[in-house]
């Protein structure tokens, strides 16, 4: 006989680390049946919000959407503005952004593992991730005065300038990290307890990822190529191509998806040394005033987020706030899936499934 | 990036004239509501390799004009993107045919936007919360 298992939004938002939705499950014989997703708990109506607010505010106020990837939602957002405005965002400014996306995605992907290894119960583990994050926390904390990179990414540039003492305290966060993960491989991701319940688990094959429109981290262990980085160059992605990346099991499942993030850290990590090399030296912005207004259209910005690519559609209709604006994220993308692939896994595999597609719940509440 | 003339001929097919290329900026492509179905039907035709992928969906905003659907579409391997805002107030045809993870976007419309979309009868599994 069928049991309803419900989580309270409430309760999941205090122990997933994902934010507030709520689940359904139907168990039968230590299976699920059935599953169902309920989300909007959280919903601040962010897009409402922005149409009230002067461009660089509502720039300011797009970095709430997910606290993980702020600015990776900055600078989408500042991307189209600054189309609409017709603005030539200096070199070193493009650079600078680039460092901070990459920062941001290794500091993403860490939680990921912060998350993964309290779902797996690896306690140890967990506070060793949590170190290396906070290397990272520090390192946007000294740049922008914010441990989560809120308003790193204004209008016409980024807010301050890049200094020597600050890529020296990235290039010793970077070693660090490079000595962590190994012993993140060693403890967790080719321990064979963690191997064994984990290949094969809630598997999507290309096909369904192409159908579904699975995005970023998730979409590349499914084995597709989807990376606006490389597809489509913005920034200073064109002058610092995005190396390839070291994966080669792209089998779909939990363990691939738990995999493909360490991969990703270490690409990361060649591209901001890259960067280094390259940082030519300018004005860090262009001064924009609180009161610009764009002429009216229309503009789309893509960018790669930590959990995939992250489209804005920005419209200004001639006054100093925009007229519309919408964000499109990877999240949703995740979270419409998991119904369908938490059907007929084992009740105690639920949350390490959900988990691996790294879904934020902020970011899908908006 | 701007899509080239060839880009637009495969995504358009001969449902509705060709518009004229931006230098640069974003692409937009307004159709009426008789175009919209025939592009539809002609995106529908087309292989799922070859088919445009849909990166966002909503409704515009423009205060006193009436509401467009506006389609966020990227074409072909070169992924450029175009905004496509088509008539649809009088019957919203579904688009979830062409795209199944439209139907995420399509609930939003029905949740937020009052627009008539038909419920479907599956549902999904995953549902805003209602107050």
């Amino acid at each position: 006989m069928a049991t309803k298992l419900d989580y309270s939004s409430v309760h999941l938002a205090g122990t997933q680390g994902l934010g507030a939705f709520g689940l359904e499950l139907e168990e039968d014989g230590g299976l699920v049946a059935a599953a169902r997703i309920s989300v909007g708990h959280g919903r601040r109506g962010i897009e409402g919000t922005s149409i009230k607010l002067p461009l660089a505010q509502a720039l300011n106020y797009a970095d709430r959407l997910d606290f993980l990837s702020s600015p990776a939602y900055n600078s989408a957002l500042a991307a189209a503005f600054e189309n609409l405005l017709e603005l030539e965002v200096p070199d070193r400014a493009q650079h600078i952004r680039l460092i901070l996306l990459e920062l941001n995605r290794i500091s993403s992907h860490l939680q990921f593992y912060v998350n993964l290894a309290r779902v797996v119960g690896q306690n140890p583990l967990l506070n060793h991730c949590l170190r290396e994050r906070e290397r990272f926390s520090d390192i946007l904390e000294m740049y922008c005065g914010s441990r989560l990179g809120f308003g790193a990414i204004c209008l016409g540039g980024v807010v301050s300038d890049a200094t020597d003492g600050w890529f020296f305290r990235i290039e010793k966060a970077i070693a660090a990290l490079r000595d962590f993960l190994p012993e993140l491989d060693q403890l967790l991701l080719s321990h064979p307890f963690f191997v064994e319940r984990t290949l094969g688990l809630a598997s999507i094959s290309a096909e369904e990822a192409t159908r579904w429109n699975l995005l970023g981290p998730s979409a590349r262990a499914s084995g597709l190529a989807r990376d606006e980085r490389s597809e489509r160059p913005y920034g200073a992605y064109r002058a610092d191509p995005v190396p390839p990346l070291v994966f080669t099991n792209a089998s779909g499942d939990v363990n691939a998806r738990c995999r493909i993030r360490a991969s990703e850290i270490l690409q990361s990590a060649k591209m901001i040394e890259a960067s280094f090399q390259k940082i030519p030296p300018g004005n860090h912005r262009i001064r924009v005033g609180m009161e610009v207004s764009p002429s009216p259209g229309k503009a789309i910005a893509t960018v790669e987020g930590p959990r995939g690519e992250i489209t804005v559609l920005a419209e200004a209709g001639g006054g100093n706030c925009p007229a519309n604006v919408r964000f499109f994220g990877p999240s949703a993308m995740a979270a419409q899936l998991l119904p369908r692939l938490l059907r007929g896994s084992q009740v105690e595999d639920v949350f390490l499934a959900i988990h691996s597609l790294d879904i934020s719940f902020s970011e899908v509440d908006k | 990036m701007s899509p080239t003339r060839d880009q637009l001929q495969v995504l358009l097919g001969n449902c509705c004239p060709i518009p004229t290329l931006v230098a640069s900026g974003t692409q937009e492509i307004l159709v009426n509501a008789a175009d919209f179905a025939k592009l539809l039907a002609h995106w529908k035709s087309q292989p799922v390799t070859i088919r445009p992928r849909l990166r966002g969906l909503t409704v515009s905003r423009a205060a006193g004009k009436a509401r467009r659907l506006q389609l966020i579409l990227s074409t072909g391997n070169s992924g450029v993107s175009i905004l496509f805002s088509a008539e649809f107030e009088a019957e919203y045809q579904p688009l979830v045919e062409l795209w199944p993870y439209a139907a995420w976007w399509e609930d939003e419309l029905r949740s937020f936007e009052g627009v008539a979309v038909p419920e479907r009868r599956e549902g999904g599994g995953i549902s805003w919360r209602r107050s």
